[in-house]
C-alpha cells in the first residue's frame, strides 16, 4: 500500500472527466428536469467537428473553445426542438429520458457516417508529464482536473451571485411564479443546456487527447459519471463533481489493489452500499430543490 | 354465384402457377441451383464488427475482402457469376452474431459464410451454422486450436490459430532473454485461452522461466493503476493479449511511467493505424504478421493496392485489408477449381484442392481432406519508425524454431 497516495492522485486526475460530465448532467437536470443521456454524444460530436477544424489549421486551444461553443449550441437546439415540445406532462421525465437516449444513438450513427468508425489520433493541449508521489501524470490530465475544479467553482458562483443565475434558481424552484415576475423560463433552459453540453465537450476534448478520438469516446466515462451523480446526489452540483472524482479514485484503488478485471464490480458495490444508507446521495437533498 | 367465384379464383391461381413455372423455365438464371447459387450470382455472407471498439479491425478487413470481390465482379465474376458478399455488423457481440448467422442462412440463403470476424462471436454461431444447418464456414478472421485439430467437416481457415501465435510470442520473448514474462490479457474467455498458451512457449526455452498472467477488463478506459502495478512488478518482458485500443491505452500509460521492456503482441494488432494511434509509446513493439508487408514490391500486392485505391479510396494500404484481400483471393481460387455444379460440397472440394497455392501475399496455403487450417506460418515484425518491419524469416506455429 506504499503507493496509495500516488494511486489516489492518479484517481483524482482520471476522475476529472467523470466530474465534468456529472456536472453537465446535474445542471441540465436541475434546470429542466431532464436526464440527458445524449450529453456524452453531443460532446463527442462537437470534438469530432473541432478535430476537422484543427486538421485544417485551427490552433488547439481555440479548438477547445470551439468545441464548447458547438456543444453548447447543439444543447440549445436539442432543448428547443426535442425537449421543450414535450411540455410538462405527468410522465415528462421518462419521455425526455427516452428522447435523449434516442438522440444519443442518432448522433452516434451520424458520427459513423461522417467520420467513420476508426479511432483518430487527437492532439494534446499541453505536452509532457510531471512526477507526483513517485508516479508520472500527464499535464493533459492535470489540466482537465484543474478545469473541472474551476468549472465547479465558476458554476457555483454563477448560480449564487449573478442575477441570471439567481433567476435560473427561481425558475427551477417555481416556474409559474418566476414567469409572473418576468423571468423568461425558455431562456433559462437554453442557458442550462448550453452550459451542461459545453462542459461535456471539455470532458470529451481531454478524453480524446488522452487516448484517441472515437465514436465511443464517452460511453464508459458517462457510465461512471452517472455513478458519480447518484453517489453525490442528483440535486447537488458540488455532490456530482465530488462524486465523479470519488469514482475515479475508487476505480484506481480497486484496479491497483483488488482486481484489474473486477474494478467496476468493486466500485459499484461500494456505490450500492452508500446509496443503501443514503438514497439521495451523499450531498443530495431528500426533497427535490432543483437549483 | 359463389361457385362461379370459387372457379374463377382457381383459374387465377392456376394461371399464376403456370406463369411462375414458365418464368423459371424461360429464365434459368433466376432459378436457385443450390443455396445461394444461380446462373448469375453466388451469394455468400459474413459478420464483421463495423461498430464498437473492434471496428478498427473490422472496417479495413471488410474493405480488403470487398475490394478483391469487386475487382473479380468487374472482370465478369467466376464462371459468369457475380459474387454477392452480404456483411452483417455484429458489433463484436456473440448474441448479434448468432442472429446474423440465422439471417444469412435462412433469409439470404447464402452458399457459405466467408471471412467473418471474432472467435467467441463465431463460436456462438457454430451450433446453428455447423451442426444444425451444415453451412460451410471459410476463413474466419479468428480461430482456436480446437477448431482445426481434428478437422471439422464444414470449417476451413487461413488465420494462424491464436494459441500458436501466443506460443510463438512466448518462445520469442524467452529466446530474447526474458526470464520473468507477464502476459496482460482481457478478462474474457477467448483472450484467456490464448494467454495461457504463452506459458509453454516461454517454458520451451527454459523450464525455470516464470510467467504471470494478468487479467484486465476488456475495453478498460483507464490503465493508470494497471501501469503502476506492472511497473512495480518489473517483468523482463510484456506480452499483450488485448484488443488494439487496449494495447494503445496501456502502452501510453506504461510510457508515462517510463517503464520500458521488450513488448510483444499477436497478429490482430499489426496495422498502420495502430502506429498512428500509439505514437512513440508503441515503438519497438514486436508482433506476428499473417501477410507480407503492404510495401512489398510484387504483382499480388500491386493488384491489392490498385483495387483498394479504386474501390475504397479512403482506406490506406494496411496489413488488415491486405489479409482480407488475400482471403478473398484464396476463396475465389477455390471457387474456380470447383468441378461440376457449384454446391456446398463441390466448393469444399475446390478449397481442398488448393495444395499448395501461392497467393503472393500469404505464406503458401495448403489444404487437404483432413487438414482444414491452410496456413500455419507467420512473419515476425517490429515497429520501427512509422512502420512494421520484418524480423528474420517466417516461423511455423506448429513447430519450435
Amino acid at each position: 500500500m506504499g503507493d496509495l497516495p500516488a494511486v489516489i492522485v492518479s484517481g483524482i486526475v482520471s476522475g476529472s472527466a467523470y466530474a465534468l460530465l456529472a456536472l453537465g448532467i446535474v445542471i441540465i437536470f436541475r434546470s429542466t428536469d431532464t436526464v440527458n443521456f445524449a450529453i456524452g454524444d453531443i460532446g463527442t460530436l462537437a470534438v469530432f467537428m473541432t478535430a476537422t477544424m484543427i486538421a485544417a489549421g485551427l490552433p488547439i486551444w481555440l479548438g477547445l473553445i470551439a468545441a464548447i461553443v458547438i456543444a453548447g449550441l447543439l444543447g440549445i437546439i436539442t432543448e428547443r426542438t426535442l425537449i421543450r415540445p414535450l411540455g410538462h406532462s405527468r410522465n415528462y421525465v421518462f419521455i425526455a429520458l427516452v428522447v435523449t437516449i434516442g438522440l444519443g444513438l442518432l448522433i452516434h450513427a451520424g458520427i459513423f457516417v461522417g467520420w467513420g468508425t476508426r479511432p483518430q489520433a487527437f492532439p494534446v493541449l499541453i505536452e509532457g508529464t510531471v512526477k507526483m508521489f513517485g508516479i508520472a501524470l500527464t499535464w493533459n490530465k492535470i489540466l482537465a482536473a484543474g478545469i473541472a475544479a474551476v468549472a465547479m467553482i465558476a458554476i457555483a458562483w454563477f448560480f449564487k451571485k449573478t442575477p441570471f443565475g439567481i433567476a435560473m434558481r427561481a425558475t427551477a424552484d417555481d416556474p409559474v411564479a418566476a414567469r409572473m415576475v418576468g423571468i423568461d423560463s425558455g431562456r433559462v433552459a437554453a442557458i442550462a443546456w448550453f452550459l451542461g453540453c459545453g462542459i461535456a465537450a471539455i470532458a470529451s476534448f481531454f478524453l480524446a487527447a488522452d487516448t484517441s478520438l472515437n465514436p465511443n469516446l464517452t460511453l464508459s466515462p458517462l457510465f461512471r459519471a452517472f455513478a458519480g451523480v447518484f453517489l453525490g446526489g442528483l440535486t447537488s452540483m458540488a455532490g456530482a463533481v465530488i462524486g465523479g472524482f470519488t469514482i475515479g479514485v475508487l476505480d484506481n484503488v480497486a484496479g491497483r489493489y483488488i482486481s484489474a478485471s473486477y474494478r467496476d464490480t468493486m466500485v459499484f458495490a461500494i456505490i450500492v452500499l452508500v446509496l443503501f444508507i443514503r438514497p439521495a446521495g451523499v450531498l443530495g437533498a431528500g426533497r427535490k430543490e432543483r437549483v | 354465384m359463389q361457385m362461379f367465384a370459387h372457379t374463377r379464383r382457381k383459374l387465377i391461381v392456376g394461371a399464376m402457377a403456370a406463369c411462375g413455372a414458365l418464368t423459371l423455365g424461360s429464365f434459368p438464371s433466376m432459378a436457385q441451383q443450390s443455396p445461394g447459387v444461380t446462373d448469375k450470382e453466388i451469394k455468400i455472407g459474413a459478420w464483421i464488427p463495423l461498430t464498437g471498439p473492434i471496428a478498427v479491425v473490422g472496417v479495413p478487413q471488410k474493405a480488403g475482402f470487398e475490394a478483391y470481390i469487386n475487382m473479380i465482379n468487374d472482370r465478369g465474376g467466376v464462371s459468369g457469376r457475380k459474387i454477392n458478399w452480404i456483411v452483417e455488423d455484429n458489433a463484436y457481440n456473440p448474441q448479434r452474431t448468432a442472429t446474423a448467422a440465422r439471417k444469412l442462412v435462412t433469409r439470404d440463403e447464402v452458399l457459405a459464410i466467408v471471412h467473418a470476424n471474432g472467435t467467441a462471436q463465431s463460436l456462438a454461431a457454430f451450433p446453428y451454422l455447423l451442426e444444425e444447418s451444415k453451412v460451410p464456414f471459410f476463413f474466419a478472421y479468428a480461430g482456436l486450436k480446437d477448431w482445426w485439430y481434428p478437422a471439422r467437416p464444414d470449417l476451413y481457415g487461413l488465420f494462424v490459430n491464436l494459441e500458436n501465435q501466443a506460443r510463438l510470442l512466448g518462445r520469442w520473448a524467452a529466446k530474447e532473454g526474458a526470464k520473468n514474462v507477464m502476459v496482460v490479457h482481457s478478462a474474457l474467455m477467448q483472450f484467456e485461452v490464448v494467454a495461457k498458451e504463452v506459458i509453454p512457449g516461454v517454458k520451451s526455452v527454459s523450464q525455470s522461466n516464470n510467467v504471470e498472467l494478468y487479467a484486465a477488463k476488456f475495453d478498460t478506459q483507464d490503465y493508470g493503476p494497471i501501469a503502476i502495478d506492472i511497473a512495480k512488478k518489473k517483468p523482463d518482458a510484456l506480452i499483450f493479449i488485448l484488443a488494439q485500443p487496449d494495447i494503445v491505452r496501456l502502452s501510453k500509460e506504461l510510457a508515462q511511467q517510463s517503464f520500458k521492456v521488450p513488448s510483444y503482441t499477436y497478429a490482430p494488432t499489426v496495422a498502420n493505424s495502430f502506429i498512428e494511434l500509439g505514437g512513440p509509446a508503441v515503438q519497438g513493439l514486436r508482433s506476428m504478421s499473417l501477410t507480407v508487408p503492404p510495401e512489398t514490391d510484387n504483382p499480388a500486392v500491386k493488384e491489392y493496392k490498385d483495387a483498394l485505391a479504386k474501390y475504397f479510396p479512403n482506406e490506406k494500404p494496411d496489413y488488415i485489408s491486405l489479409f482480407g484481400f488475400a482471403n478473398a483471393k484464396v476463396f475465389v481460387e477455390g471457387l474456380r477449381r470447383v468441378k461440376g455444379p457449384l454446391t456446398r460440397e463441390s466448393l469444399k472440394a475446390g478449397i481442398e484442392s488448393l495444395a499448395p497455392y501461392d497467393s503472393g501475399i500469404l505464406a503458401p496455403v495448403s489444404f487437404a481432406r483432413d487438414k482444414h487450417l491452410g496456413m500455419t506460418a507467420t512473419q515476425r515484425v517490429q515497429i520501427s519508425g512509422n512502420r512494421w518491419v520484418a524480423v528474420g524469416t517466417p516461423v511455423d506455429g506448429d513447430k519450435d524454431w
